[in-house]
């Protein structure tokens, strides 16, 4: 089931078009977007939420916030994919923490990480489909505490400290599964950069 | 804390999960443009964006697709001045107006324009949000004081619900409370609310009542200062209110 991630990522050019029908306000565009990243942002924000009717009124903040602020995107040397599973799996953690009363932490953080300007002017060293590709290889590759710890970060946003509490495990133990996993992943997208 | 010392964070930065010295560090070498930080962070922003891949894949419903599609419908549909035929026009025009000494009051009009565009822009979305998270709340609260609803534990046996209350913090708007199974009160007692500084004494915030199902739902207006406030709280006081607690608060909400 990883094809549709590698096919909405694969055509660059289709989206810097489509990044630039939105800045120029073509209501078409908004649903060429939604074809293209629909699925997988429904996809993320409902493993998240794990709620269908939630997760329909995120989709539908994702789409309204990329609207609302893609006069800020690079269309040339933009990465438009990222930035909007970017803003789904924020909208999604937002939720999330909003209900769990972790509503502070969730304002101070995830909101300067989304804009756009943060997903502009990378070195176009692999194509997005390639990265993801090797990052969802990588993954498979972990041991189970490592995707576990990698699984409570993106789809609960919970910090080392929380999820030491939640797997009731030492904080030095989990930040161990933590930083290895991390170093696994950027090795695995490393080799592939240099292969 | 050196670039070196911070990029093994940068993953976790992106994800809203560092902890505190690093999540500050980071911020602060982002904030003064710190060449190395912020390539590493909008690397990272990429790579962690790639983990949602892991996810299931989920068909939404085809509904989805139409209320999308109604965001565009009711946005203006250009916020472009021109477009290329009418900026031919507007070229020659501009000539025209350049010689009148009109140019630069146009472009403080369109200036203007783009700016009060941006702004109900800016409005929409959050009036979008405000309006989806107080249905999600009104729904989640109608349930949950509805007589019947019992909580169910884990050994099956079943409670009555305790007084419960969730809490929206805003530093520009306030304090929203809204608050389901609140005992009724006897006569001339009212609940009131309070923000608890850090290291300091409770401030009032407001006198309240709920309704006959034990539901309320209570504004502080006005600015606050959200990581200078320890928790919201609630106890029963005369119906005069009080400067002070003088009873146990009954809820009190960290934040």
């Amino acid at each position: 089931m990883f094809f549709p991630i590698l096919f909405a990522l694969a055509d660059a050019k289709a989206d810097r078009e489509i990044a630039k029908r939105l800045k120029n306000r073509e209501q078409d565009a908004l649903g060429q977007l939604y074809d293209r990243y629909g699925r997988l942002v429904y996809s993320i924000i409902f493993r998240i939420v794990k709620n269908s009717a939630v997760a329909e009124d995120l989709v539908q903040e994702t789409f309204l916030r990329v609207w609302n602020r893609v006069q800020g995107f690079d269309e040339e040397k933009g990465a438009l994919g990222p930035w909007v599973l970017t803003v789904a799996r924020n909208r999604a953690i937002d939720y999330l923490r909003s209900i769990d009363g972790r509503m502070s932490q969730s304002m101070y953080e995830l909101s300067g990480n989304e804009s756009p300007e943060m997903f502009g002017n990378l070195e176009k060293d692999m194509l997005n489909s390639d990265r993801a590709r090797v990052l969802h290889e990588a993954f498979k590759k972990l041991n189970e505490n490592q995707k576990t710890v990698i699984e409570l970060a993106y789809f609960e946003g919970l910090s080392q400290t929380e999820m030491a509490e939640k797997m009731n495990q030492p904080l030095g133990t989990v930040k161990t599964w933590v930083r290895t996993a991390l170093q696994a992943l950027r090795n695995e997208l490393g080799e592939a950069l240099t292969a | 804390m050196m670039c070196e010392e911070l990029k093994e964070m940068y993953e976790l930065y992106a994800m809203g999960v560092s902890g505190d010295p690093e999540r500050n560090e980071i911020a602060a070498h982002l904030a003064r443009g710190c060449d190395a930080c912020t390539h590493g962070v909008k690397l990272a922003l990429q790579t962690v964006s790639f983990l949602g891949s892991i996810a299931p894949m989920v068909d939404p419903p085809a509904r989805l697709r139409a209320r999308v599609l109604a965001i565009a419908a009711s946005q203006p549909k250009s916020n472009r001045f021109w477009n290329w035929q009418q900026a031919w026009m507007a070229a020659a025009a501009a000539l025209t107006l350049l010689s009148l000494g009109l140019w630069n009051q146009l472009i403080g009009i369109d200036r203007s324009l783009d700016e009060a565009r941006q702004q109900i822009l800016a409005m929409t979305e959050s009036q979008e949000k405000d309006r989806a998270t107080i249905q999600r709340a009104r729904g989640a609260l109608s349930f949950l004081n509805q007589p019947e609803t019992r909580l169910v534990t884990s050994s099956g046996s079943t409670i009555e619900l305790p007084p419960k209350a969730r809490v929206f913090v805003n530093r520009r708007s306030g304090v929203l409370l809204m608050a389901g199974n609140l005992p009724k009160l006897g006569p001339g007692k009212i609940y009131e609310m309070w923000l608890i500084p850090k290291g300091g004494a409770p401030v009032p915030a407001g006198l309240f009542q709920p309704d006959e199902t034990g539901t309320a739902m209570h504004i502080r207006p006005g600015e606050m200062d959200v990581a200078a406030t320890a928790a919201v709280a609630i106890s029963v006081e005369p119906e005069s209110g009080s400067t002070a607690p003088t009873t146990t608060p009954i809820l009190v909400m960290g934040l």
